[in-house]
Parts: C-alpha cells; sequence; structure tokens
C-alpha cells in the first residue's frame, strides 16, 4: 500500500475536523450571543415590580402566564408573571443565564423539568441494547464509557450537534421580522405556531420510538443534574422562591418510556427535592389521558389545555400563603 | 455496530493496519473472522449465537449433501438445510406478528389472548440467512464445492454486508479468499490480502458516498419525513407528496448509502460486492425498477424463488401468479408487519399488471413514442408515481394514516397553505431534497463519476475528501440513527 493515500485520509480527516471547529465556534458564539442577545433585553427592560419566572423547556409552552397572573390577582397576591419559556431549552444553556435572571430580581420561579432534561444525548443507543439484559461481556458499553470519560475534559458543545447549529444559523439569517415580533410580552422568547394550538385525538398520538430515548445516567453521574442544582443554589443564595413541578406527559408517551429512566429520574427528584429542601410537584401523569394533546409530549395551546395553567397557578398559591 | 459511529471508524482502522502489518495468510483470514464477529457481537450481543448455529447448521449439511449419493437425499437434506434456516428466520422475526395475528381473531372468538415472546429482532438475521441458503442450494445445484469451516464462516459473517447486504451468493465470495478466482477450486491456496492502492483509494471514495448518503442526504430529509409521516392525518395532497418523495429519496440515500459504505469497506480489503443500486429512480418501468433497486435481493427473489416457482416459462396467468407470490414474500421479508406485506403486494401488482399490459397490447410496448425521450421521460415520472406510492404504505404507521395517505396522494385537493408552512419550517431537508434531484439529472450520463473521482490526482482527491467529510461533519446531527435496513 503506498502511503501517501492513508497520509492523505489522515491529513484530510484532520483538517475537516479542524474546520469543523472552527466554523461551529463561530457559528455557537453568533448563535448563542443573538440568543443571550434577546434575553438580555428582556431581563434589562424589566421593572421593579414582583416577578414570578416560568422557566423550562417546550413543555411549558402551553402555560398561559397571563391566565395565571389573573387568577393570582383573583386571589389578592400581585405578581407579573411571565413565561421563560425557550423550545429545546437545556440546562446546561439555562446555567449560563442564570446571572441574567438573578440580575432581574423575580421573587418566585418555577422550573417545570422533564426526565428528557437529564439525558446524556451521547448516550442514545440501538433499541436492542436496552432490550438485551445479559451476563456477557459488553464491550459497546465499555467503550462508550471510556469516550465519555475521554470527553470530560474535552468541550464538545459547540460540535456535539452541528446540524442543528447549522440550521439556527441559516434559519436566522433566512428568518422573516415578522416571524421576530410574533412573540407575545408574557412569553417572550417562543413564537407560537399554527401546528402547536392543533388538538390530536389521543388515540392517534403517535408514541416516540424506542430507540429515540435516551439514557439517563446515575445521578452520580450525570452531568445534567450537577448543572441544575447549580442553577438552584445560585437561586436560593439570592433569596429567590424556588418551586420545581415535573412537565406533564401523554399516556402513549408514558407507556414507551423505559422503565429504568422512570426510576433514575425519581432518584433525581429525590435528591433535589432532600438536598435543597424543596416539595417537587409531579405533573406528569396529571392529564396523561385527556384529549388536550398536540403530540405525544406537548399539550395544545387551546382553551381546553387551560387546566395546566390553572394548577400551576395553584401551586404557586400555595406555595406563597404557607 | 453503526458504520456511521466513531466506532466503526476506529474499528476498521484497526483491522485494516492489523491486515497490513502481519502479512500471514492464515492470521489475516482467521483475523477477518473474529474481527467480525465482534463486529457483530458489538450491538447483538449473545444473539451471536444464532449466527454461528446457522453457520455449523449449513456447513455440515452442505458437507452432507455434497457426500450423498443419490438425489432424492441431497433434495430431503436440503429441505432440512432450509428448514433449519426458515425456521430460525421466522420463529426470531415472525413469532410476535402471528401471536398478534391470532389473538386478533381470538378476540372475536373470546379466546384468551396469547403472551407476545418479545423477542430482541436479530440485527442481519434476514442477511445472514440469505447468504447461508445460497451455499447449500448453491452445493446441491453442483455450482460450489464445500470449503473449510473457517473459510465458510468468514463469507456469513464477513462484517461489511453482516447486517444489512448486499446480500452475497457463496458463488461470489468464497473464490475471492482463494489465490485462483477464475477457476474456482478448493485446492488452490488461501490468498494474501495485500491492500492495493487503486482499491484503497476506489474504496475510501465509495464509502465517502455512502457516508454523504446516509449522514448529510437520509438523516437531514428525515425530519421532514418523520414530521408528515408521524401525524398525516389532515395534511394537504401536496405536503403528502412531498412527505412520499421525503421518505423515497431517505430510504434509497440510507439504504444505498449502507450498501456502498459496504462494498468500499469490503474492496479496501480486497473483496468485490456487487452493485446494489444502479439509479433506481430513473426506471421506466416496474420491472425496471426492481433492476435497479436493491438488486442484490431482486435477483436472489428471481434465481432461488421465481425461477423454481416456474418464473414465466408456464402459462401467462401462472407468471403473474409467481411474480404476485415473490413480490409478497419479499414483503414479507423485509418485516413482519402489514406495512411492508402491502407493499410487497403493490409491487408484485404493478409488475403483474405491467407484463399482462406488455403481453396483450404488444404495439403501445414497442411504439417509437416510448423510444423516444419524451417517451422515457414521460414513462420516468408514471413509473416513479407509483413505486413513491408504494413508499407511503412502507412508511405509515397504521391502516388510517394509510388509507387517509394514500386517497391525498391519489386525489389532489389542490390545498397549499399549510404545505407552504412545512416547506419554510424545513428549509435544508427541502433544499437537500432539490440537489438530490439536481445530482440525479447531473449523473444521467456520467455512469462511473465515483471511478472517475477516485482516479484524479492525489491533491485533488484530498481536496475532494475535505470538501465531503466537512459537508458531512457540519451536516451532521451528533445523534447516529440506525439504518432502516437493519430492522429487515
Amino acid at each position: 500500500m503506498n502511503s501517501k493515500i492513508g497520509i492523505t485520509v489522515l491529513g484530510a480527516s484532520i483538517t475537516s475536523f479542524l474546520i469543523l471547529i472552527l466554523i461551529t465556534g463561530y457559528l455557537n458564539e453568533t448563535v448563542t450571543e443573538d440568543s443571550r442577545y434577546v434575553q438580555q433585553k428582556f431581563y434589562e427592560q424589566l421593572d421593579t415590580n414582583q416577578k414570578i419566572f416560568l422557566i423550562g423547556s417546550s413543555h411549558l409552552i402551553a402555560l398561559n402566564a397571563t391566565h395565571i397572573q389573573d387568577y393570582l390577582k383573583n386571589n389578592h397576591q400581585s405578581y407579573e408573571v411571565y413565561n421563560l419559556a425557550i423550545g429545546g431549552d437545556k440546562i446546561n444553556e439555562r446555567v449560563k443565564t442564570v446571572d441574567m435572571i438573578i440580575h432581574s430580581k423575580p421573587d418566585i420561579v418555577v422550573y417545570g423539568i422533564a426526565s428528557d432534561d437529564f439525558v446524556d444525548r451521547r448516550s442514545l443507543k440501538n433499541v436492542d441494547d436496552q432490550k438485551q439484559q445479559n451476563y456477557m461481556p459488553d464491550p459497546s458499553g465499555f467503550f462508550h464509557d471510556m469516550l465519555t470519560s475521554f470527553g470530560s475534559n474535552f468541550n464538545y458543545e459547540s460540535i456535539e450537534h452541528p446540524r442543528e447549529l447549522v440550521g439556527n444559523f441559516l434559519f436566522k439569517i433566512t428568518e422573516q421580522p415578522n416571524q421576530i415580533d410574533n412573540r407575545q410580552t408574557s412569553m417572550p422568547f417562543v413564537s407560537i405556531t399554527d401546528e402547536e394550538v392543533k388538538i390530536i385525538d389521543k388515540n392517534e398520538l403517535k408514541p416516540r420510538p424506542y430507540n429515540e430515548f435516551g439514557i439517563i445516567q446515575t445521578p452520580i453521574k450525570n452531568k445534567r443534574l450537577a448543572e441544575f442544582k447549580e442553577i438552584l443554589k445560585e437561586l436560593k443564595n439570592n433569596n429567590i422562591k424556588i418551586i420545581i413541578f415535573t412537565t406533564p406527559y401523554s399516556r402513549v408517551f408514558l407507556d414507551s418510556i423505559p422503565s429504568s429512566n422512570t426510576a433514575t429520574f425519581n432518584l433525581i427528584l429525590k435528591q433535589i427535592s432532600d438536598e435543597f429542601n424543596v416539595k417537587i410537584y409531579s405533573l406528569t401523569y396529571r392529564y396523561a389521558d385527556l384529549n388536550i394533546w398536540h403530540d405525544y409530549q406537548h399539550l395544545a395551546i387551546t382553551k381546553n389545555s387551560i387546566i395546566y395553567s390553572d394548577d400551576i397557578a395553584k401551586i404557586i398559591l400555595t406555595e406563597i400563603v404557607t | 455496530m453503526l458504520f456511521t459511529t466513531i466506532d466503526f471508524i476506529i474499528f476498521f482502522t484497526v483491522v485494516l493496519i492489523s491486515i497490513i502489518v502481519i502479512k500471514n495468510r492464515k492470521f489475516q483470514h482467521l483475523f477477518l473472522l473474529f474481527s467480525s464477529y465482534f463486529f457483530f457481537y458489538y450491538t447483538s450481543n449473545y444473539l451471536i449465537i444464532l449466527i454461528i448455529f446457522t453457520t455449523f447448521w449449513d456447513f455440515y449439511f452442505g458437507l452432507a449433501i455434497w457426500k450423498s449419493a443419490t438425489h432424492k437425499r441431497k433434495k430431503m437434506l436440503l429441505v432440512c438445510s432450509l428448514i433449519g434456516n426458515l425456521g430460525l428466520l421466522g420463529f426470531y422475526k415472525y413469532a410476535d406478528f402471528t401471536i398478534t395475528q391470532i389473538n386478533f381473531f381470538g378476540n372475536f372468538l373470546n379466546f384468551g389472548n396469547i403472551p407476545l415472546l418479545d423477542f430482541a429482532l436479530p440485527i442481519g438475521i434476514s442477511f445472514y440467512t440469505f447468504h447461508s441458503i445460497t451455499y447449500t442450494v448453491g452445493i446441491y445445484r453442483g455450482i460450489i464445492t464445500p470449503v473449510r469451516l473457517r473459510e465458510y464462516a468468514l463469507f456469513v459473517a464477513f462484517f461489511p454486508q453482516l447486517v444489512a447486504g448486499p446480500i452475497l451468493r457463496a458463488n461470489q465470495f468464497l473464490p475471492q479468499l482463494r489465490e485462483k478466482i477464475v477457476n474456482f477450486s478448493t485446492n488452490s491456496a488461501i490468498r494474501q490480502i495485500i491492500i492495493e492502492n487503486q482499491n484503497l483509494k476506489l474504496g475510501i471514495t465509495i464509502m465517502a458516498m455512502g457516508f454523504f448518503k446516509k449522514m448529510v442526504i437520509a438523516e437531514n430529509i428525515t425530519i421532514l419525513s418523520d414530521h408528515i409521516f408521524n401525524q398525516p392525518l389532515g395534511a394537504e395532497s401536496f405536503t403528502i407528496i412531498i412527505g412520499a418523495l421525503a421518505f423515497g429519496i431517505q430510504i434509497y440515500c440510507d439504504f444505498s448509502g449502507y450498501s456502498d459504505i459496504a462494498i468500499g469497506a469490503a474492496l479496501v480489503l480486497g473483496f468485490k460486492f456487487p452493485e446494489n443500486f444502479n439509479r433506481p429512480y430513473l426506471a421506466i418501468s416496474p420491472s425496471d425498477f426492481w433492476r435497479r433497486w436493491h438488486i442484490s435481493l431482486s435477483t436472489w427473489l428471481r434465481d432461488y424463488l421465481y425461477i423454481p416457482l416456474g418464473g414465466n416459462k408456464r402459462s401467462n396467468l401462472r407468471t403473474y401468479a409467481n411474480l404476485f407470490v415473490v413480490m409478497f414474500l419479499g414483503g414479507l421479508w423485509h418485516g413482519a408487519s402489514w406495512n411492508f406485506v402491502i407493499w410487497g403486494i403493490l409491487h408484485g401488482m404493478y409488475l403483474a399488471i405491467h407484463r399482462f399490459l406488455s403481453n396483450q397490447f404488444p404495439f403501445f410496448a414497442n411504439h417509437n413514442f416510448f423510444k423516444s425521450r419524451i417517451g422515457i421521460l414521460f414513462s420516468v415520472l408514471v413509473t416513479q408515481y407509483f413505486v413513491f406510492l408504494a413508499w407511503i404504505t412502507f412508511r405509515v404507521h397504521d391502516t388510517k394514516d394509510m388509507i387517509y395517505s394514500i386517497s391525498k396522494y391519489v386525489v389532489l385537493d389542490f390545498q397549499t397553505v399549510n404545505t407552504m408552512n412545512i416547506i419554510l419550517q424545513h428549509k435544508i431537508p427541502i433544499l437537500i431534497m432539490v440537489l438530490f434531484v439536481l445530482f440525479h439529472i447531473i449523473i444521467l450520463r456520467k455512469i462511473n463519476l465515483i471511478e472517475k473521482i477516485s482516479n484524479i490526482k492525489l491533491r485533488w482527491w484530498f481536496v475532494f475528501l475535505i470538501s465531503i467529510m466537512t459537508i458531512i461533519l457540519l451536516l451532521y446531527d451528533g445523534e447516529p440513527r440506525d439504518f432502516i435496513y437493519f430492522k429487515f
């Protein structure tokens, strides 16, 4: 074999990997900066009134902040309520903006979490890997652990999902101005699309494919949990009241979620509750069988799903009163 | 082990370096065999027992068939061998499907439900079972002679083709393990594996194109086809058409991408695999489509099923029935689901109807219009209309979705509001689909583009590799998805 060919392949691999790091680094900075800029702009314009922030991912988009605010007002609690959900929000991203949240001095932060928030996306495995429980050696598990331990010393985040980053960048530069302005004051970081207001009959909801569930690492190994605790710690140190709830899922999702994920998520919840002395409200199963879903994990944004906002309002009121 | 993971890149590099460094030919073959077992064991764990069982089963039945004096005894042994192979395949792949159907009908008669076995589907079982069958049938037909166990085991387990083909035949692969390839002789020495420059360059180019098809085209288009077909009810006709196009391109790039990586990896190691795809979306008739799509399966079905059933040597009616039966079984081979059965039935109908029309109206079949450019374009469009219609049945989740999607595909509603939203939401997949169609038009005449690329000067090949790798890395999801055909 001519070694020139081998060197060419190796050289091309290294060069393209370096190009990837350079481009994603640049795009990451641009997209993150832009997202942070939008958030910073929002937090800066807030006044000194009493405020409640609802924080989390797309599972919170169906929460109507105005409705919650009115409910509290009717119960003699005057707060401005903001739904600060971000589609695809990740704990590792949120931890970077916690200083902005603290700086705008909310009185209460209501954090909606789901088992997916604690999934290690790099631990996605073939469906059959998860089905097989046996005592044979597991080379793929060993290899994965080896890569993960190596990875802890290396910042993968900027190159973790290059497609998402390129897509976000392209979407941003081709985005129409009216798409940005289509956001409500009480929910400033998300635009509601026509699709999200449609209810899909619960019998027609499709489950998430089994192989799209990532694995939740145990509390000791779970990097997302460490970051979540960091957020809670910061909020607590600044005397901001924390309310935590688990976001709702449809029956079709709950039936397909791997039991190991549920067990580990419960362990994580218990640890958070014990360590920060907070009650964690569970809405996971509450609306599972109702006909108010847009897909297996998102409630449709309609008047039928206002029950979700009602429940959160009641939880907040309970916490304020006690 | 998924081809599109860092695990495979490391595995393949280690195998390649070991083959280059240690030049002992016996070691090379054993090393390839155990590497292949490791490759399979890596994701399938204890299910490796099945492939080892299949190997021993067919190896010894092959020997027994060879040694048998009478034709009757040979036939009986072949039947036993097939029962073992197909029984294992049927048990692991179709047991739960059969139980579900029994339970469904049992419910009408108030019978109790039979619990599902819930076995994990052994990856690649459909492929290595078919590989193995070609060996015993080959010996039975007198095409090949028995080889040593380790050679046969390597043929069944050779890692590039192990989990999703191309479906190799014993008489295509086994001679490549020997020095005298032309006159396949079991007496000739085992071949030393030498990594040749031309094979290496061409193999890597084919692999790069395979990675590109899978990781850039298929995985990006998946987002669009999933979006449409996960909830198709209520979708407009044009949305369904875009979904069908998206899925058709996705499955082609997914599967042909896998085949390219397999063919390229084997070529790097000095083994030649047959072509598995030949621009199927330029097919001008259903039979032409099956000469271009999953060629190794369609020729396998032709030689091991269609011809033994009588092929087209009997009455016309029997020919139509044979086509229908073969495609029905071909559909079922894809998986234990009504989706695949219906998909197979549709293709069986296409082939039978096309054959019927050609027989009944030879005037149209031989008309000059169909030989002109416009005529060929017309034939391509009509054929692909039906091919993509069949893809809907392959992709949807249930009967309700299927009926709705097909009715929207066939009877247009001319609504465009939601379709425009979907296009705007999925700019990258749409752009990739457009580029795919343009690429198909560009390569219309340049048939051996990949060979041309592999023959360019090294510095330009370096630029080609950097460009393709950078595009792959930039448009890569970060979470490798299974190849669709892994399930089969």
